[in-house]
């Protein structure tokens, strides 16, 4: 190995505190809120948008289980903060939470950070656009621009399955009579006959409604498929890449297909094997190793690890890596060649 | 001196506007900023080097001046011809560039990073207390040390403390000495001497130990060449009538500082001037922003050399509008400015230099004194008692300081102004706009 100087910050290593649950609340019939309270450390104040890790004890046996979480409470309800998540079918996570956590029991997890947050100064006009529980960044940036002096003109468009799948709906209106600029779009799937608003799938019908779209920041949060949806009506309506901020929920890597035969070596392995699984992630998780992670959609950093030697390419973006020394994202990376990865 | 309606225009009754009107407001005034960044160019070019022939020629008289002369009057000439030529380098040179105002001419020195203006403190220091301290958090107490690092009260929002008592004797001084003033109040000297509880920016990190030691030393460095420069190089130069020259050289320089401190004084402080809690401007839109520049500012009116000898700091409202802008132009803004904010029902505040000026010394000494209601039973007992006095002695504080108004309002008109401004004074906050 080159004698070079390497970085000292293979991976930041991730600083963990206690909080105990303080109150669940039920927002629709799959989605709960979790309120917290940090019973080792005072969390630092975070930026509306962030999100954290959380340790959870519900892989088989009682193993630990990494997740991230948005937070769905403003920075200025500390030292508590509340998670809003959604249970997914099969979801390891998120059934754990619905079906296990009760007040009073503990779980761990790392400083709130991200970067889907709102700029130091306030944008004038603001364009929220949010599909299930993508509300969840939204629902803390409204939250906080609600108990400030913020006077933006904030339009928010949410899509829901159905009327009943509007999460937050009661707060939401709650806010829009106390904050003057906000106007809310919610649009369903489903249409009951007593449904007024919009419907249907993203369209540039939905967006044409906004006055001076080019002159909006925009936030996106949501599944990939309608992140794309989103992206690409934006585009049409002559919106430029820089006004959009987004965050994607939910990963959907099985659309990316790289075909490989490739073997991997992690850290201590004596030899490469043959890979099985898509994502180096998975792959090291499969073989029993340690890795930790977080997201798994390549947002939060956790599970960056070095590349040592061999080709990946990163599934989000489809960038290749095939110099020698460099950092990569475990959760969203597939090796294309024979590859170690120091742990 | 028509008395202000501060009742009407006091904390909490400012105008209020709607999120749409924020917006409108911020694209009236960003329209304005384009419309001169488009035109900026040569015109500027010229300004800004007859400003520094001008004062290369003023200094060059002075020195010669207070040199050779033999009399008290062209003496005096050489002094005032030196003070000028400092005020000039002040204000419309030194302040403005270090502002970036002429960084578009990507000249070697007359940029913000090279510039070293003649005062004592550096450019380094005085940029960091300034443009972030001061410009993005105007007039927010606790954050604008502007207000005075809780030594000074200028507004009720800040607690009234006995130290406070001091501030009508303290704050003359500092003006006379006001570079030197400036020079620790941009080290932030105060928040390292005054007790925590004093201090309203106590929450806001200070500077370390060691890097306070590094920049004090290079202020030493700065004002000890000055001050060798000044009263001691050119002194000897004169020989026998040394005394003479360094004389001439501390009034200059003490002419510039009662100057420089009356205009700065003038920006912010006079009676009117809006003050911010920092909750009224968290989350704050660009519109907004702009709204509180306007509120927190002041102006005052005057003839083309009163601009120029105020750094256009006359156009306070508009320098902080747009603190990157070549300063003369802030004459052209001024109008369109205000009739925004007309139309906006944002009050304005602009009036003669004098009248400014006096409303600050009756500020300065409005606020030294206890709120009465706010102190112990016993001690509002004794002020209840004391208070025929108390008034008595507020009346003849104002009777006095009516004294010198006269006196500057002739210098301010006879010496600097090409036409003489009656006192105008233009509040235009009596209706709300209809411009919704």
């Amino acid at each position: 190995m080159p004698n070079t100087a390497t970085p000292t910050t293979k991976t930041t290593k991730e600083v963990w505190f206690t909080a105990s649950c303080t109150g669940i609340k039920q927002e629709t019939a799959d989605t709960f809120s979790y309120e917290f309270f940090p019973t080792d450390t005072q969390l630092k104040s975070f930026s509306a948008g962030s999100h954290l890790n959380v340790r959870l004890p519900a892989g088989k046996n009682g193993s630990i289980v990494n997740r991230t979480y948005t937070l769905s409470s403003s920075p200025k309800s500390l030292p508590k903060f509340k998670l809003t998540v959604k249970q997914v079918k099969d979801g390891t996570a998120s059934n754990w939470l619905a079906e296990n956590l009760k007040p009073g029991m503990s779980l761990e997890f790392t400083e709130p950070k991200g970067d889907f947050i709102l700029p130091e100064q306030a944008p004038g006009r603001l364009l929220f656009i949010a599909a299930g529980s993508g509300i969840t960044p939204m629902m803390s940036m409204l939250r906080f621009l609600s108990e400030t002096a913020n006077k933006s003109e904030i339009d928010f468009l949410y899509y829901a399955r159905s009327p009943e799948d509007i999460i937050f709906r009661s707060e939401l209106d709650r806010l829009c009579k106390k904050m003057k600029g906000l106007r809310l779009n919610y649009c369903v799937d489903t249409k009951t006959p007593e449904w007024l608003g919009l419907s249907g799938r993203i369209c540039s019908a939905h967006l044409a409604q906004f006055n001076k779209l080019t002159q909006h920041e925009i936030y996106m949060c949501g599944p990939a498929p309608f992140m794309a949806a989103a992206s690409s009506e934006l585009g049409k309506l002559s919106v430029a890449e820089y006004q959009i901020h987004k965050e994607v929920f939910a990963l959907d890597l099985g659309a990316v297909s790289v075909q490989t035969q490739a073997k991997v070596q992690f850290g201590n392995e004596k030899t490469a094997t043959l890979v099985r699984k898509k994502t180096l992630l998975e792959e090291a998780e499969a073989r029993g190793l340690e890795l930790a992670s977080g997201c798994r959609s390549g947002i939060c950093k956790t599970c960056r690890c070095k590349k040592i030697s061999g080709e990946t390419v990163n599934l989000l973006n489809g960038q290749r890596s095939n110099k020698g020394d460099e950092y990569i994202l475990a959760c969203v990376t597939q090796a294309v060649t024979d590859t170690i990865i120091e742990l | 001196m028509e008395k202000l309606d501060t009742q009407k225009l006091k904390f909490g009754e400012k105008p209020e506007l709607s999120a749409e009107q924020f917006n409108a407001l911020q694209e009236e005034l960003d329209a304005l900023r384009a419309d001169i960044e488009a035109r900026i160019g040569q015109e500027d070019i010229d300004h800004i080097e007859s400003m520094i022939l001008i004062k290369d020629r003023l200094e060059l008289a002075g020195r010669l001046l207070i040199h050779f002369s033999l009399d008290p009057v062209s003496w005096s000439l050489g002094v005032m011809s030196l003070s000028l030529s400092h005020i000039l380098e002040n204000m419309e040179i030194g302040h403005n560039i270090i502002h970036g105002q002429y960084d578009f001419m990507e000249h070697p020195s007359l940029n913000s990073r090279d510039y070293e203006w003649d005062i004592v403190g550096t450019s380094k220091n005085w940029k960091r207390a300034h443009n972030f301290h001061h410009h993005a958090y105007t007039n927010i107490i606790g954050k604008d040390t502007d207000y005075g690092f809780g030594l000074f009260r200028f507004a009720e929002d800040v607690k009234w403390n006995p130290v406070h008592l001091l501030q009508p004797f303290i704050i003359p001084v500092s003006g006379l000495l006001f570079e030197y003033s400036i020079a620790l109040y941009d080290l932030e000297i105060p928040r390292y001497i005054l007790p925590k509880s004093l201090q309203q920016e106590a929450s806001r990190d200070r500077m370390p130990v060691k890097q306070l030691k590094s920049e004090l030393l290079e202020f030493m460095n700065k004002s000890n060449k000055l001050v060798l420069k000044e009263f001691v190089a050119y002194p000897l130069l004169a020989g026998p009538l040394a005394a003479k020259v360094a004389v001439g050289n501390a009034a200059a320089r003490v002419i510039r500082n009662v100057w420089a401190f009356s205009v700065i004084y003038c920006g912010h402080l006079p009676e009117g001037n809006y003050t911010f809690t920092a909750e009224e401007a968290e989350a704050e839109t660009k519109g907004q922003w702009y709204f509180r520049q306007i509120l927190g500012s002041g102006n005052f009116t005057g003839g083309l050399w009163t601009h120029i000898l105020s750094g256009h700091l006359s156009h306070q409202i508009e320098h902080h509008l747009y603190p990157d802008l070549p300063a003369w132009r802030y004459r052209e803004l001024g109008p369109k400015v205000q009739n925004i904010c007309e139309r906006y029902g944002i009050p304005y505040h602009t009036d003669t230099l004098p009248n400014q000026i006096k409303s600050i010394a009756v500020n300065v000494v409005k606020y030294a004194l206890p709120p009465t209601e706010k102190l112990p039973k016993w001690l509002q007992k004794g002020f209840k008692k004391g208070q025929p006095l108390l008034s008595k002695l507020q009346r003849n504080a104002k009777e006095t300081l009516d004294k010198p108004k006269q006196i500057i309002d002739s210098v301010v008109h006879l010496g600097f102004t090409n036409t003489k401004q009656e006192g105008k004074k233009t509040r235009t906050n009596e209706k709300m706009a209809s411009a919704a």
